[in-house]
C-alpha cells in the first residue's frame, strides 16, 4: 500500500526541478545583480556636526540636535540613524571631550537639500551661540567590500561538507554518503540562492553565514534519518520491503524526531531574531530559511535520492553475494528479489 | 548506586553549578572603588554589542578614524585655519590659503590643493584620482590582510577614508599609525634615521628591493613573544652579510623605512648571515602582525610618489547594533532556557531536572571557555553558536531517553532500559558529534574572523555536548533516580498495557 511518505518520495522529480529553478535563477540573479547587502549600508549619505566640548558642559547638545533636526524638517529630509560619537585622542587615547553628532540619509537623499538644511543649520548654531567652534558637513560614505573572507568562508563550508560525508560513507554506507552529498548541495545553494532571488537585505557575512548553518542543520538532520536506517535495516522486518518501502518505513520512525530538532533550530533563530534590536534581528530572522532548507533537503530531497541509492548499492550486494554463495542462498536471494518485484 | 553516594554527587554537583553561575553571572561592588565583575560581563563584546562595565569603561564597540591622502583636508580644518588667518587680520593670508584650496575643488565635506590635486585650479586631475585609487585599494589590501572581526572600512566623499576597528582590538592606535606609512620600503644603517645609508635597493642600476627581500612574516613562540620574521633572497643575505661585516666591532642600527616612517629599527651588534631574521622587539601579536602587513604592502606596492596619508583623532562607537542589543540578546536566551526547560518537565517529569543539570554545567563551562579563550567574544554569530550547541546537546539528552522509554514500555526495568538506552545511543550520538565537530572545525580552520569564531564556538560546544550526553547526562540521571522507589513515574514513562485476551 503506497503511505503518504512513500509517496513523498515519488515526488522526488517535483523536488529536483523546483530546487533546480531555485539554484539557477539564484545563480543568474547573483551575477547579474549579487546579494543584497543593503543591512551592511553600502552608500549613504551622512550630515556631521562637530562641537566641542564647551556646548557639552553647556548642556546644548539636546539644542544642537534640535536645531538640526529643524532644519532637516523644512527641506522634508527624513535621517535613517542618529549616533553621537565622542573624540577620542589619538595620542593618548583619552576622550578629548568634543563630540560628533551624525545623521545618517539613504545613498539617494537630495544634495541640495541637505546642502540647504547645512546652510540652515551653520546659522541656527552660529546666531543662537548654541556650539562654540561648530562645524557642519555633508559626506557621501561607500563602505568597501574584502573578499578573502568570503571565499575562505565558501572553501572552509566546501571542505568541512567533504570530510564528514566521507565519515558518513565509512559509517553508513556510499548510498547515504552520495544522498547526502546531493542534500548538503541542494541545501547550501539553495539557501543562497533564495537570498539572491528574493534580495532580502543581508549584512555581508549573512550569505555564507546562513550557508554554514543549512549545511550544519542538514547534517545533523539527515544524520538522525541515516541512524535510524541503519538501525531499522538491520531488522529482519525490513529485509522484506523494496528499497522505497524500506526507505519510506524507516523514516516514519525518525519524522518526529527530526521535526521537532528542526523545530528547536528554527525556534533559536525565531526567538533571537524576535526578541532583538534591528541589527540582531537582520542578521538572525534570515537564518530560519537556512533551517528550512537543510529540512527539506534532509527529509524530502535527500531521502528520496536516497532510495535509488538504496536500490543500486542492495543490487550490488545481492550480486556480490551470488558470485561468491552457495546455491541455497543464490536461490534464496531469488525468492526476495520475486517477492520484491 | 547507593542513596548516600547519590546524595553526595548530587550535593557536590549542585555546589559546582552554584559556583560557576556566581563567578559567571553575578557582580556587585567589593567597596567605593572597587567592584567584583562576573565572567560574561568581563568578556570580550564584539563590534555589534556592548556593555557599561562601570561609569568609565565601555566593553564592546568600536573606534574609527578618518585617513587624509596629501592634498586633501576636511571641511572642518580648512574653516579652523581660514576664520584663525581672519581673526589675525591678514587678508593675503586668507586670499593665499582661499586660492590654495579654491571653492571650485571642494568636495563635500573635503577641500582638495590646488597643487597637488589639480591641474588648472578648477577640476580634479586625473592622475591625483589614479592615485587616489591605489591609496584605497592598498589600505583596503592593508585591512583586509589584519583578519579582524568587525572591522570596516568606508570611502567618505570620495577622497578620505574611514576605518573602524573592534574596541577589543588592542593595537588599533598602533595600526591607525603604522598603516598610514606610504611610499617604497627602504632598509638603511646608520646612527640615525636621517643620516643613515641605504643598503637595501643598493644605490646601482635597476635595482629594487624585491631583488634583496623576498617578504615578511610573523610567528609567536611558545611563551608568547611575537616575533617579526624578515625573509631575505640570496643577494640580501649576501649584502646583509658585507654591511654587518664590522658590526661586532661597532655595533650599529638597522632602520626599515617605509617612505619617510620608520616602523622597525633594531641594533646590530654582529654579523648578520641568514635568509631569514627573527626580530622581537616587544611585539605583541597583533603590531607584528600589523607592521609584517604594511611592510610586506610597501614591498609588493609602495612607490615614492605614493600620496602619504595622515589621521586625526578618533571617534568612540558604542555597539552598532544598539546600546540594548546585549541585553535582548540575554532576554532570548532567557526564553529558550526557559522553553528547553518546560518541554523537558513536561515530556519526561522529574527527569527534567537531570537534563537541567547537566545543562547548566554545559553552559557554565562554555560561558567559561568563552571568557578564558583570547579570540572568542561574545557577539550574536557567537551567540547563535552557543544556541545550536544547546540544541544538539538536548537532542541527543532527548534521543536517550526516548530510547529508555521504549525500552521500559516493552517490560524491562529501569536500569535495564537506561543501559540498554545508553548502549544503543552511544554510537548514534558519537557519530552525530565527530561529524558535526568535524565541520566545525575545519570551518574555523579555514574561514576568518566571525564565521571563524561562530565555527569554533560551535565545535567547542559539540565536544562538551558529547561528553555531557554521554557521560555526565547518564550520571546525573542514575543519581536523581536512586530517592525514588517509583522509577516510572519519575520519568514519566510508561508500560505498554498488553491486552489480556482471556
Amino acid at each position: 500500500m503506497m503511505t503518504k511518505r512513500l509517496k513523498s518520495l515519488k515526488l522526488w522529480p517535483l523536488y529536483v526541478a523546483f530546487s533546480s529553478v531555485v539554484i539557477l535563477a539564484g545563480i543568474i540573479l547573483y551575477a547579474l545583480f549579487g546579494f543584497n547587502t543593503a543591512a551592511e549600508k553600502p552608500q549613504y549619505k551622512t550630515f556631521e556636526v562637530q562641537y566641542n566640548v564647551v556646548a557639552v558642559i553647556n548642556d546644548k547638545e539636546g539644542e544642537i540636535q534640535s536645531r538640526c533636526e529643524e532644519a532637516f524638517g523644512a527641506q522634508n529630509l527624513t535621517y535613517t540613524a542618529k549616533q553621537v560619537f565622542s573624540e577620542v585622542s589619538s595620542a593618548n587615547n583619552m576622550e578629548t571631550g568634543n563630540k560628533r553628532l551624525v545623521y545618517e540619509f539613504a545613498a539617494d537623499a537630495s544634495d541640495e537639500a541637505l546642502n540647504l538644511a547645512k546652510a540652515a543649520a551653520e546659522e541656527k548654531l552660529v546666531f543662537e551661540n548654541l556650539a562654540v567652534e561648530s562645524s557642519v558637513s555633508v559626506n557621501t560614505v561607500k563602505g568597501e567590500t574584502f573578499y578573502e573572507a568570503g571565499w575562505r568562508a565558501a572553501v572552509g563550508i566546501a571542505v568541512g561538507a567533504t570530510v564528514a560525508l566521507v565519515y558518513i560513507g565509512i559509517r553508513f554506507g556510499l548510498g547515504c554518503a552520495l544522498s547526502g552529498l546531493v542534500g548538503v548541495v541542494n541545501s547550501t545553494f539553495f539557501t543562497l540562492g533564495f537570498f539572491a532571488i528574493t534580495r532580502i537585505p543581508v549584512f555581508a557575512v549573512g550569505p555564507l553565514l546562513y550557508a554554514a548553518i543549512a549545511a550544519l542543520a542538514f547534517v545533523l538532520l539527515y544524520m538522525i534519518h541515516c541512524m535510524k536506517m541503519r538501525e531499522n535495516f538491520k531488522d529482519s522486518a525490513f529485509e522484506k520491503f523494496g528499497a522505497d518501502d524500506a526507505v519510506s518505513e524507516s523514516l516514519k520512525t525518525s519524522d518526529k524526531f527530526v521535526c521537532w530538532t528542526a523545530g528547536a533550530l528554527g525556534a533559536v533563530v525565531l526567538v533571537l531574531g524576535a526578541v532583538a534590536t534591528a541589527g540582531v534581528r537582520l542578521l538572525t530572522l534570515p537564518a530560519f530559511v537556512a533551517v528550512a532548507a537543510g529540512l527539506y533537503s534532509a527529509s524530502l530531497l535527500a531521502p528520496a535520492i536516497h532510495v535509488y541509492c538504496k536500490r543500486a548499492f542492495d543490487k550490488i550486494k545481492r550480486n556480490k553475494i551470488r558470485k561468491y554463495s552457495g546455491k541455497k542462498k543464490a536461490a534464496k536471494i531469488e525468492e526476495t528479489e520475486q517477492t520484491n518485484d | 548506586m547507593g542513596k548516600v553516594k547519590s546524595a553526595i554527587c548530587l550535593t557536590l554537583m549542585s555546589l559546582l553549578i552554584a559556583v560557576m553561575c556566581f563567578f559567571c553571572t553575578v557582580s556587585f561592588p567589593l567597596n567605593a572603588i572597587e567592584s567584583f565583575h562576573s565572567t560574561v560581563k568581563l568578556t570580550e563584546k564584539d563590534i555589534t554589542l556592548g556593555s557599561w562595565l562601570n561609569e568609565d569603561t565601555y566593553i564592546g564597540g568600536g573606534y574609527s578614524a578618518v585617513y587624509y591622502p596629501e592634498g586633501v583636508i576636511s571641511a572642518k580644518e580648512y574653516e579652523d585655519n581660514l576664520s584663525a588667518y581672519e581673526a589675525a587680520g591678514d587678508t593675503e593670508k586668507v586670499e593665499e590659503y582661499r586660492e590654495k584650496y579654491p571653492e571650485a575643488l571642494k568636495t563635500e565635506g573635503l577641500y582638495l590643493e590646488s597643487e597637488v590635486a589639480s591641474e588648472d585650479g578648477t577640476t580634479v586631475s586625473q592622475s591625483f584620482k589614479n592615485k587616489i585609487d591605489k591609496t584605497i585599494r592598498m589600505m583596503r589590501e592593508r585591512f583586509e590582510a589584519l583578519h579582524v572581526d568587525g572591522m570596516k572600512m568606508e570611502v567618505a566623499s570620495s577622497y578620505s577614508l574611514r576605518v573602524t576597528l573592534p574596541q577589543m582590538y588592542t593595537s588599533r592606535n598602533y595600526v591607525f599609525q603604522c598603516m598610514s606609512y606610504t611610499g617604497e620600503l627602504t632598509v638603511a644603517m646608520g646612527a640615525d634615521a636621517a643620516s643613515a645609508d641605504t643598503i637595501f635597493p643598493e644605490n646601482k642600476r635597476n635595482a629594487v628591493i624585491g631583488d634583496y627581500l623576498t617578504g615578511f612574516s610573523t610567528r609567536t613562540a611558545a611563551d608568547g613573544t611575537a616575533y617579526l620574521n624578515i625573509h631575505f633572497t640570496p643577494a640580501g643575505r649576501e649584502v646583509m652579510k658585507n654591511a654587518t661585516a664590522n658590526a661586532a666591532s661597532s655595533s650599529t642600527t638597522m632602520f626599515f623605512k617605509v617612505g619617510n616612517a620608520t616602523p622597525v629599527q633594531l641594533t646590530v651588534s654582529s654579523q648578520i648571515d641568514q635568509s631569514s631574521m627573527y626580530i622581537s622587539g616587544g611585539f605583541t601579536n597583533e603590531s607584528a602582525a600589523a607592521t609584517s602587513v604594511l611592510l610586506n604592502s610597501a614591498l609588493g606596492d609602495g612607490l615614492e610618489e605614493d600620496l602619504s596619508l595622515s589621521y586625526g583623532d578618533m571617534v568612540r562607537l558604542n555597539a552598532t547594533y544598539g546600546d540594548n542589543a546585549l541585553l535582548f540578546v540575554y532576554i532570548a536566551f532567557a526564553v529558550l532556557f526557559v522553553a528547553m526547560a518546560v518541554f523537558f518537565f513536561v515530556r519526561y517529569g522529574l527527569l527534567g531536572f537531570a537534563h537541567l543539570f547537566t545543562y547548566l554545567m554545559f553552559l557554565f563551562a562554555m560561558l567559561l571557555c568563552v571568557w578564558a579563550i583570547p579570540f572568542l567574544y561574545v557577539g550574536v554569530g557567537t551567540a547563535l553558536a552557543l544556541l545550536f550547541a544547546s540544541v544538539v546537546f538536548s537532542v541527543c539528552e532527548a534521543l536517550a531517553y526516548e530510547y529508555a522509554r521504549k525500552e521500559f514500555a516493552q517490560g524491562r526495568t529501569m536500569t535495564s532500559s537506561v543501559k540498554s538506552a545508553y548502549k544503543k545511543t552511544f554510537w548514534h550520538v558519537l557519530d552525530l558529534h565527530i561529524v558535526l565537530a568535524a565541520i566545525a572545525f575545519i570551518v574555523y580552520g579555514i574561514s576568518l574572523t566571525g564565521l571563524s569564531s561562530f565555527a569554533f564556538l560551535f565545535g567547542l560546544g559539540i565536544g562538551f555536548s558529547a561528553l555531557c550526553s554521554l557521560f555526565v547526562g547518564r550520571f546525573v540521571w542514575a543519581c536523581m533516580m536512586s530517592f525514588t522507589p517509583k522509577k516510572g513515574n519519575f520519568c514519566r514513562f510508561k508500560r505498554e498495557e498488553v491486552e489480556d485476551d482471556d
